[in-house]
């Protein structure tokens, strides 16, 4: 604890340079910018500024990618409140009580709630890291090949069984990014496999290309097949500072939002968007008047909000302890760790204690200056808000462009780039979702090899996954999960949570 | 009432496309040395993925046969087929005629994929877009191209 207490301590130290400083404060902008306009998510812009945090310190480039990450929940909800529309996946509930309050000329209010909502959550999400990530990476180092593929597995099945949509075509596409994932030099041999004698593919297939491909690409043909126009809520925002009676009335919302958001996020597959489901679902169900939901209810924009930003947090607690990627975001985030010569997993903690503390470290300083991003210049977000899409979409084509070619210097990853966005834009007209499938491809690789050497221990036979304890318990769990999945009151339950209004 | 072939969309589809992505796979595959599972090949564990991938691809399939399913929702060819020729008429001229003319053919491009685009607005915002990405990303951040023919 005291210990933790230091090293935060130095962490603090490390972030308070002018350029750590700098990045984190570019990463919170872009992350509002990113979450106030729809049709631009964390993944796409986190993969496009990718290939520009070359060039930095890996601290400083972690720093900036995940200020995108945790600025864009911020931001979300400005959309959601006052356009109706979600500015990110996360904030598709805050819309349904926040855009009511901004009807009745509350809009100051609902975004005040938000951002302090967001703020605690946040400040407590990355406490969790700081108190919890250091005893689970003692934990996970005694980790053997057999318990890492299964924890592997465990990660996917969870994924799979949190993921909106059907199970079995989740399951298909993680199997189709694994594939994707095989593609380049075998590790072992030297062997060039699935390259199809293209010489550029040697080094597998560009991260960047793929993710920007199914995120970047698809979504913009997808967003130009709907009306893009947007009718913005055009009143004055007043009453930017709540009073005592509103900020009693959302405290117990924040609180639970932010308890239920930080489980929902270290849960592989939870992640930020079903953490605000839930806890729009929780807020109801608790509420002694449950009919005020819908109706421009306080609590329906504290709970999600803040629910999603303690999910973002804590989704890094995974991620740097076992190197465990739980959701597409943190997928990019173990490609940018690789890209920087880091590899994630038990060791960061104590190897590249620069990075964690200062990344921990970053993130009470990027919350704090979040909080002043979203409410004092709210008004500048909401007149980026009114930039139309006919112009943004041209802005993304052409970043995009130039960010995956910067990657390699190679026109091949643009040509890579357009396969994965004509692929991820027919899986989601027939109903896949990209994300398990960028999951897949990035998990690939390491599960393939804890496979191998899980093999050579067990000398060739499969048993050894069930003869190591830890190997079993992952196991197990994954076929209960699968199991209480398939049966049909769990299975109800599922898709309330998804159809709740 | 007419019998119909395909009664999922949604389900045969994607299991063609599976089952088709799967089957490429196992074409390059086959010329990979395989191995045991105590000394494996490079080709032991995608030939594992791609059977596996090809197996839950026929079962879509074959459900999309069987059991009727949801229709595939309506494309929009135009937009699609528009946002991909811009960028592959950015990675064309990119190297041949250097990065602003690669970057204005784009926009040009792109722009009839959106119903709602002016097109000398669309041309003045991919000008001014040539210009900042020339500041920013030759400039600044050192990307290696020619900027002009």
């Amino acid at each position: 604890m005291i210990e933790s207490l230091q090293l935060l301590g130095h962490g603090f130290g490390i972030v308070l340079t002018f350029d750590n400083l700098l990045f984190c404060l570019i990463g919170a902008l872009c992350g509002t910018l990113i979450g106030v306009l729809p049709g631009l998510g964390p993944v796409a812009t986190i993969s496009l500024l990718l290939p520009a945090t070359f060039a930095l310190e890996p601290v400083g480039a972690i720093i900036m990618l995940s200020g995108i990450y945790y600025g864009a929940q911020y931001g979300g909800s400005t959309t959601a409140i006052l356009v109706n529309i979600p500015g990110e996946s996360t904030s598709v509930v805050t819309a349904i009580d926040g855009y009511r309050m901004a009807q009745q000329g509350r809009a100051g209010e609902a975004l005040a709630i938000a951002a302090i909502g967001s703020f605690i959550a946040g400040c407590i999400g990355t406490l969790t890291i700081a108190f919890a990530g250091p005893p689970l990476a003692r934990v996970a180092q005694s980790f053997t090949s057999p318990d890492y593929f299964s924890l592997m597995v465990f990660g996917l099945v969870c994924a799979v069984v949190l993921a909106n949509g059907s199970l079995f075509r989740a399951v298909a596409m993680i199997v189709l990014g694994l594939l994707f994932g095989m593609i380049g030099m075998d590790v072992n041999t030297g062997m060039p496999r699935l390259t199809g004698d293209f010489i550029e593919l040697s080094d597998g297939v560009s991260f960047v290309a793929i993710a920007l491909g199914l995120f970047g690409v698809a979504e913009v043909i997808c967003n130009l097949e709907q009306d893009t126009t947007r009718a913005i809520n055009s009143a004055k925002i007043t009453n930017l500072m709540p009073s005592w009676a509103i900020l009693r009335q959302a405290s117990g919302a924040i609180l639970r939002g932010t308890a239920l958001g930080s489980l929902m996020g270290v849960l592989p597959g939870g992640g930020a968007t079903m953490a605000a489901f839930s806890s729009y679902a929780l807020e109801k169900k608790v509420s002694r008047t449950p009919s005020r939901f819908g109706r421009g209810a306080i609590e329906g924009v504290a709970a999600p909000e803040s629910a999603n930003n303690a999910a973002a947090q804590t989704s890094y607690i995974p991620l740097l302890t076992m190197g465990l990627p739980t959701s597409a975001t943190m997928a990019l985030m173990v490609g940018a760790l690789t890209l920087h010569g880091i590899a994630p997993g038990p060791n960061v903690i104590t190897r590249q204690p620069d990075l964690f503390w200062g990344l921990i470290a970053s993130m009470f300083i990027g919350n704090l200056m979040l909080i002043i991003i979203n409410l004092p210049m709210i008004g500048l977000w909401v007149r980026l808000l009114r930039l139309p899409y006919r112009f943004l979409f041209l802005l993304i084509v052409v970043v995009s462009s130039i960010g995956v070619y910067s990657v390699g210097n190679s026109v091949f990853d643009i040509y890579l780039m357009i396969g994965f966005g004509l692929l991820g834009y027919l899986l989601r007209k027939l109903d896949a979702e990209p994300a398990p499938m960028l999951m897949g491809f990035v998990l690939g690789p390491m599960l393939e090899e804890n496979f191998r050497r899980s093999l050579i221990t067990g000398r060739g036979d499969l048993s050894v996954f069930i003869q190591k304890p830890i190997s079993l318990a992952f196991l197990i769990l994954s076929v209960a999960l699968l199991i209480s999945v398939a049966l049909p009151f769990i299975r109800k339950r599922r898709e309330e949570v998804f159809q709740d209004e | 009432m007419r019998i119909k072939l395909v009664r999922g969309g949604v389900d045969f589809w994607s299991g063609l496309l599976l089952v088709a992505i799967a089957g490429a796979a196992l074409w390059y595959i086959a010329s990979l040395d395989i191995g045991t599972a105590l000394d494996m090949g490079p080709g032991y564990f995608p030939l594992l993925i791609a059977l596996i991938l090809a197996g839950m691809g026929a079962v879509l399939l074959v459900r999309g046969l069987v059991v009727v399913g949801p229709p595939v929702a309506p494309m929009n060819a135009r937009a699609a087929i528009l946002i991909l020729a811009s960028f592959l008429a950015f990675a064309l001229l990119l190297d041949r005629l250097g990065l602003v003319v690669a970057i204005l053919a784009q926009t040009l491009i792109a722009s009839f994929a959106s119903r709602e685009s002016v097109l000398w607005q669309s041309l003045v915002f991919g000008a001014a877009l040539a210009a900042a990405s020339t500041v920013l990303f030759v400039w600044l951040l050192g990307i290696p191209v020619d900027v002009l023919p």
